[in-house]
């Protein structure tokens, strides 16, 4: 029976499990395709030098039996789920069972809850106008222009700067008598208020670059709709980041529970977990790995996985990790010994290389006619860090600075000081 | 092979690694891999991964040397650059290739020429419905107003002009005496291979003719040329002498810029070094270049080996010149010294 027929027993054993996979489009595609859309995460994408990177070095470790991209499933309406066309049967099944893993958590997750799922179409529509920036501007312009966005995207916020309200306490306190040396005149409070106020208007404190940029940089229309889409993309790709493992090791325990129900091949199944799950020697962490012995190991000690997903990002996953578990596992335990960390120290490695996400936030410091100051709080490795500074000096028109701990980066070329 | 709207972002890519690249290509481009490859066949290059930039923490000072020390295997720790190679197709690399070799003192002859181009321009009443000029056709039905008529229709027209062309002709010479073993074989294979298609991006209209010699010259096809061994011992001035014939019965010098190219390793019989300098000083007039490569371990060996007699030749023959290929990454330094010009 080929793997299409059995798809409703598939769902109906995930629904049985708890799960509620939402409707999902699967298709059947060839390795080059499917290698082409998880270079650039989603189908349709506008055009990127860093997707043939991505493109080539997956390809790259395929030849060299470092990984085969089995599918790849985009969180949109409805799901899509590309499946690899070489794949037996059998296989198929299993990707399947896979999958369901995945589209349940896109909808349960309240990280991947936030992710737009028109994200396609947005895409699309993108990539045509981006094809008519290229004939008008030249490709060259289009391509500097994100290449100096993309370092940004995951800074995206969906949260805005919180709003001052005006601290009306001072006359209600009750106990403001209770404190008569601290007594402050209204005036002044009147003046941080307005202080505060003016800043969040210039933007002063916030994180999201682009939205700064978007908002008040001098920028060309075509400029400023260039960034947006990245900007979209950063909120959309961000949060898969955010739930890697997570999602790797919920799709695995998932599909670990539909085969042993639909599948009598007991044998069959060791071979495909070990395919997957398995850590295939390589000093960067497995998420499917990973997350899969850490759900089991939560599950054991009494944790609701279902709920445990709905709720959980990777950092707060891998935060869960106890001395007991790394102790119980044979390459954590050896990571210890080779390392002379502490199981906590060790942990929080792990949940810093988890989070792809930006390492280092930066928010506007202050904004002048004559300079953009931007602000770190530890200082950033200066060869990363200076194209963006650059970059978005061109941007602004203007003299840019990052100001951190130890010393303060200037930005050079255009428009530097 | 990657989808078409790939195919961009991969050379969009490889725009970036162009210096990497080219830092690789003398070894790349001796590699056996690359000549025997059918056209449109992919080789793979390793490149560095280009990282993108990111605000991330500086490097940790020498205070936490720990971290450092964590090994292989361990998940969760550590960070390796991603292994990854580019294909690129044997066209691109030879762009990227003669990109470097500047161009040369070859100052293509211009010739007046049978040869003619052809191209779609002007319209006309008759042709293929291929060819039909939409707009115009509908402009001449406009003219009239009733309804379409054979005559309305009017078609792109296809006109030959005579242009000038560039014509040449190389003539590589091998040396196939016993001592040319495999592996001097294969390096003359490399830079044959490299300099046909040098000259063929230079000439429109660019013919090799392939000669084999031991004691005596004959004409071969390409495929002997780069395979067989005539047993035997070496007379170089064989080489050059039917080289000679065959460019003054078939190549007229008013028409083609002519090459010779005479790979060897050095190695002759001593009663021809003599016949040979005089057959090459003769043959000097009638060409835009001589080139003698010896492939050989040692840079020219003896003071008798061939090319160091031709290097004796000196300035009165500008148009001669000797080179030397050993070690699989000289090939493109030979096709630099030989091609590049002067500077």
């Amino acid at each position: 029976m080929g793997w299409r027929e059995r798809l409703p027993e598939i769902r109906n054993v995930a629904e049985a499990l708890g799960l509620k996979p939402p409707e999902t489009n699967f298709w059947e595609v060839s390795a080059d395709r499917l290698y082409a859309i998880a270079a650039a995460g989603l189908p349709g994408h506008y055009a990127h030098w860093t997707i043939g990177r991505n493109y080539e070095q997956q390809r790259t470790s395929h030849q060299r039996g470092r990984g085969t991209i089995y599918e790849m499933v985009c969180n949109l309406d409805p799901c899509q789920a590309y499946l690899l066309d070489e794949n037996s049967d059998e296989i198929q099944e299993f990707v399947v069972s896979h999958v369901m893993g995945h589209t349940d958590l896109f909808r349960r997750n309240i990280y991947c809850q936030r992710m737009r799922v028109d994200m396609d179409q947005v895409l699309h529509a993108a990539s045509l106008r981006f094809r008519a920036y290229e004939a008008e501007y030249g490709i060259d312009a289009v391509e500097s222009l994100l290449d100096i966005a993309h370092p940004l995207k995951f800074h995206a916020r969906f949260e805005e700067l919180a709003e001052p309200t005006r601290a009306t306490g001072v006359a209600d306190d009750n106990y403001k008598g209770l404190f008569p040396a601290e007594q402050i005149d209204p005036s002044d409070i009147e003046r941080a208020f307005r202080e505060r106020k003016r800043g969040v208007e210039l933007g002063i404190g916030e994180t999201d670059i682009l939205r700064f940029l978007i908002r008040r940089a001098p920028l060309e229309e075509w400029q400023r709709d260039v960034l947006s889409v990245v900007r979209e993309t950063g909120l959309y790709f961000q949060q898969i980041a955010r739930t890697k493992i997570l999602h790797e090791g919920f799709a695995s325990w998932t599909h670990k529970r539909i085969l042993s129900e639909i599948s009598s091949s007991a044998v069959q199944d060791a071979w495909l977990n070990a395919g997957v799950a398995g850590n295939p020697g390589t000093n960067t962490p497995n998420p499917y790995w990973l997350g899969l012995t850490l759900l089991e190991y939560l599950e054991q000690s009494g944790v609701d996985i279902l709920e445990l997903a709905r709720w959980e990002s990777d950092a707060s996953l891998l935060g869960r990790i106890d001395e007991a578990f790394i102790h119980d596992n044979q390459i954590l335990r050896e990571a210890l010994r080779e390392s002379k960390l502490n199981w906590r120290q060790l942990r929080d490695h792990m949940q810093r290389f988890a989070a792809q996400l930006p390492a280092v936030e930066v928010r506007i410091k202050s904004v002048s006619s004559d300079v953009l100051r931007l602000q770190a709080d530890v200082d950033v490795d200066a060869n990363y860090a200076q194209p963006i500074l650059n970059g978005i000096a061109r941007l602004w028109h203007g003299r840019t600075e990052l100001v951190q701990p130890s010393n303060t980066l200037l930005n050079q070329g255009v428009h530097a000081s | 092979m990657p989808t078409d709207r790939m195919q961009r972002n991969v050379e969009r890519h490889h725009d970036r690694l162009r210096g990497a690249i080219k830092e690789q290509l003398p070894q790349i481009i001796g590699g056996e891999d690359i000549i025997t490859a059918p056209d449109g066949k992919r080789i793979r290059i390793p490149v560095r991964y280009l990282d993108e930039p990111r605000f991330i923490p500086a490097a940790p000072t020498q205070s936490r040397p720990t971290v450092q020390g964590i090994g292989k295997g361990s998940p969760g720790i550590g960070h390796k650059d991603p292994e990854i190679e580019v294909e690129l197709t044997i066209e691109e690399l030879s762009e990227l290739l003669f990109d470097d070799l500047k161009l040369p003192r070859l100052k293509p002859k211009a010739h007046e020429d049978e040869l003619v181009d052809t191209q779609i321009e002007g319209i006309t009443t008759r042709g293929p419905r291929g060819r039909l000029h939409l707009k115009r056709s509908v402009i001449e039905h406009l003219k009239h107003g009733g309804s379409w008529r054979e005559e309305d229709l009017r078609y792109k027209d296809v006109r030959t002009n005579l242009r000038e062309v560039t014509k040449a002709v190389v003539v590589f010479v091998r040396d196939a005496s016993a001592s040319m073993d495999e592996l001097k074989r294969y390096r003359v294979r490399a830079a044959a291979f490299w300099a046909l298609r040098w000259l063929k991006k230079q000439y429109q209209n660019c013919q090799p003719v392939f000669i084999l010699h031991d004691t005596k010259a004959e004409e071969v096809d390409e495929k002997t040329f780069l395979k067989a061994t005539v047993m035997g011992g070496t007379m170089l001035s064989s080489g050059v002498l039917l080289a000679s014939q065959v460019l003054s019965e078939r190549f007229p010098s008013g028409q083609y810029n002519r090459y010779v190219l005479h790979f060897s390793d050095g190695d002759n019989w001593a009663s021809d070094d003599a016949v040979f300098v005089k057959a090459v000083k003769d043959l000097h007039d009638a060409v835009e270049m001589y080139a003698f490569c010896q492939v050989s371990p040692i840079h020219f060996g003896r003071e008798a080996a061939a090319g160091s007699l031709i290097a004796k030749l000196g300035d009165e023959f500008p148009r001669v010149t000797a080179g030397h290929i050993w070690r699989n990454e000289e090939v493109s330094k030979w096709l630099q010294q030989t091609f590049g010009g002067e500077a």
